[in-house]
């Protein structure tokens, strides 16, 4: 985990985290995500379904990436959090989403992508709550 | 029978193994069931539809 950029204006809400493109480190960006997710007070079934949604995205991700490390960002505002991830990918890359998976995600996550994007394969997914 | 007490989290990975392992077991005339799972792997059961195609045993 890194300090913010100093420059990101929304650097009070940002926590950075690189770990090796390697399966064994999801299970460190979960714990993460469950972290920040906490300290925004989602419940327990939410933190639940984001774990999972981290879990499936992350793993695709790292499936695809041709090692190096992973750069995940997790941004947080008053009703959502966002998380973002990227590593470099493999040459010829195929990030496409099963339909197990698919079902999976749409089931426990507000919105999510995964891409190819410039030589990296990225994830992103936002989880959000009713406003209070 | 697949005993997942000690399984405190599952994900696509770990439900095609389970699918995988059924049809290994169906071909071979036998029945598969899965044991005790927790909270979090039932409700991944439940999102996919598995609960019911899976016969779970409470502990």
């Amino acid at each position: 985990m890194s300090v913010a950029d100093p420059r990101d204006p929304e650097r009070d809400n940002v926590v950075r985290l690189s770990v090796p493109a390697a399966l064994e480190y999801v299970r460190i960006i979960r714990l993460t995500g469950s972290g920040v997710a906490s300290r925004l007070a989602f419940d327990v079934e939410e933190i639940e379904n984001l774990r999972v949604a981290i879990d499936e995205l992350a793993s695709m991700a790292i499936e695809a990436a041709a090692g190096g490390p992973l750069d995940i960002t997790f941004r947080s505002a008053e009703n959502e959090l966002r998380i973002e991830g990227c590593a470099p990918a493999k040459a010829g890359a195929d990030v496409g989403i099963d339909a197990l998976t698919g079902q999976i995600l749409k089931a426990v996550i507000d919105d999510y992508e995964l891409r190819t994007d410039s030589g990296n394969v990225c994830f992103s997914c936002i989880a959000r709550r009713p406003l209070t | 029978m697949f005993d997942l007490s000690a399984t405190g989290f599952l994900d696509s990975s770990g439900l095609r193994a389970l699918l995988v392992a059924e049809r290994s077991v169906l071909d071979h005339g036998g029945t598969m069931t899965l044991r005790a799972p927790s909270e979090p792997v039932q409700r991944l059961l439940e999102i996919t539809g598995l609960s019911e195609h899976f016969p779970v045993e409470e502990s």
